[in-house]
């Protein structure tokens, strides 16, 4: 899964969750909750989606990495990449 | 906020609708530093919801300290998002909102959360993603309109746990275990009707738990009776029952005088339960967080405010535990309150 997959599967997702918004257009380094008008419980839900669908186990601690767009994709390539090494 | 003789309230809340244009008494409240602010924002709901949790905030902060001048307080925001009060570290202040409606707390005994959700709420993260492993199994018997409800329940209480937490950055849904002394699940009990009228909801509601006679004794300046409403007074203090324990007492909501605000606010707000959230704080973690947080809060520290500390073993921290009394309320059936604060045999003897 290269950068441009998990971004287009966190907007996807994000989609989904928030369908009024356009999460395509969100300036990737602005924080999602602001700009998407999100609340903890879409939050979560965004990473429960995210993660289910990369398979992979995101801890609590880790959430604020993942509050923005780049900053999420950031952070799932590292852990696929830790995965895959 | 109602006068009660010889005591005053510890811990106060309302809500406040929003609405797509905040009206003029909302306005009226903001100081040229929250005007400011609420021009940069550029989203037009954001900025209606400032307005409002702003007014919200300053309106209850001039009735839980009728000495201080509303206009005068600096209100700001941790790197949590957690706001304070500048200057003024003995009072504690929570924000929450959702569609149509703000809530707001402010408490002397220490750091306090509200959480405020839509009762219709139904696309819950699933439970093993931030219910403890100790909830899960006591959810599955229920069938799925009550878990639904029970999870809901949980939801805003570890919400409202993880503002009240001395590091909210830092809190873990998953390490806060709730025990419900009354199950969730169980219908709301109203506990005061008040002023109830036809219309769309415009809850306004405040309820003030009252400290035991002893903690306090009239020393410090009372509370103004700023409500247009009469009041009612419960005298019972709300029971601390051992985790776990699960009782229904209905009948018995707590010590609480619950009467609105404003004169025109239709429908009621039930207590609908209470409980205790169990937080685990990282050992290790406890010194830097309560060094980083000393500078933007100085209310942040964990020892002040009912953290045990925990034995040290080989040479590290074992995890700290920290008690929080969780009390919930319907708002006319259509919202659900959660607070989080100190439970009170805590916050009595500090």
């Amino acid at each position: 899964v290269n950068t441009e997959e998990l971004r287009d599967l966190i907007i996807e997702v994000l989609s989904d969750i928030a369908p009024e918004t356009d999460p395509a257009a969100v300036d990737p380094t602005e924080d999602l909750r602001e700009e998407l008008d999100l609340d903890s419980m879409d939050e979560l839900n965004m990473i429960t989606r995210v993660s289910e669908r990369l398979g992979i186990d995101v801890p609590e601690k880790d959430y604020p990495q993942m509050r923005t767009l780049e900053g999420a994709v950031a952070y799932l390539s590292g852990r696929l990449a830790a995965r895959a090494g | 906020v109602n006068r009660v003789d010889g005591v005053r309230p510890r811990l106060v809340w309302q809500t406040r609708p929003i609405h797509a244009e905040p009206p003029p008494e909302d306005w009226a409240w903001l100081t040229e530093g929250d005007l400011a602010r609420a021009a940069a924002i550029a989203h037009p709901s954001a900025m209606a919801r400032f307005v409002v949790a702003r007014a919200l905030l300053r309106e209850l902060l001039a009735a839980f300290r009728p000495d201080l001048d509303p206009a005068a307080l600096r209100i700001e925001s941790e790197v949590s998002g957690r706001p304070y009060v500048a200057g003024e570290s003995h009072l504690h202040v929570s924000l929450s909102h959702t569609d149509g409606l703000a809530a707001a707390a402010v408490a002397a005994t220490g750091p306090v959360g509200i959480d405020v959700e839509h009762l219709s709420r139904d696309d819950l993260p699933p439970a093993r993603m931030w219910l403890a492993p100790a909830e899960l199994p006591e959810l599955s018997r229920l069938d799925p309109e009550l878990k639904r409800l029970a999870l809901l329940h949980r939801w805003v209480a570890k919400e409202a746990a993880i503002k009240a937490h001395p590091c909210p950055q830092l809190a873990e849904r998953r390490r806060i275990t709730l025990f419900c002394q009354q199950q969730p699940s169980d219908p709301p009990t109203v506990v005061g009707r008040t002023d109830v009228r036809p219309g769309p909801v415009e809850a306004a509601h405040v309820r003030t738990r009252l400290p035991a006679p002893v903690a306090e004794s009239g020393q410090r300046p009372r509370v103004a009776d700023r409500s247009q409403s009469t009041a009612e007074h419960g005298a019972t203090p709300i029971p601390s029952p051992a985790p776990g324990a699960a009782s229904a007492e209905h009948d018995q909501p707590s010590a609480s005088s619950l009467r609105t605000v404003h004169g025109d606010t239709p429908s009621y707000a039930s207590w609908c339960g209470t409980g205790r959230a169990r937080l685990e704080l990282d050992g290790p973690g406890r010194p830097r967080m309560a060094a980083s947080d000393a500078t933007s809060s100085p209310s942040a520290s964990p020892a002040s405010s009912g953290a045990s500390d925990e034995p040290v073993v080989d040479g590290q921290a074992a995890p700290a535990v920290r008690w929080l009394a969780v009390d919930w309320y319907a708002l006319a059936d259509r919202f659900l309150i959660a607070i989080a604060r100190p439970p009170d045999d805590l916050a009595s003897h500090p």
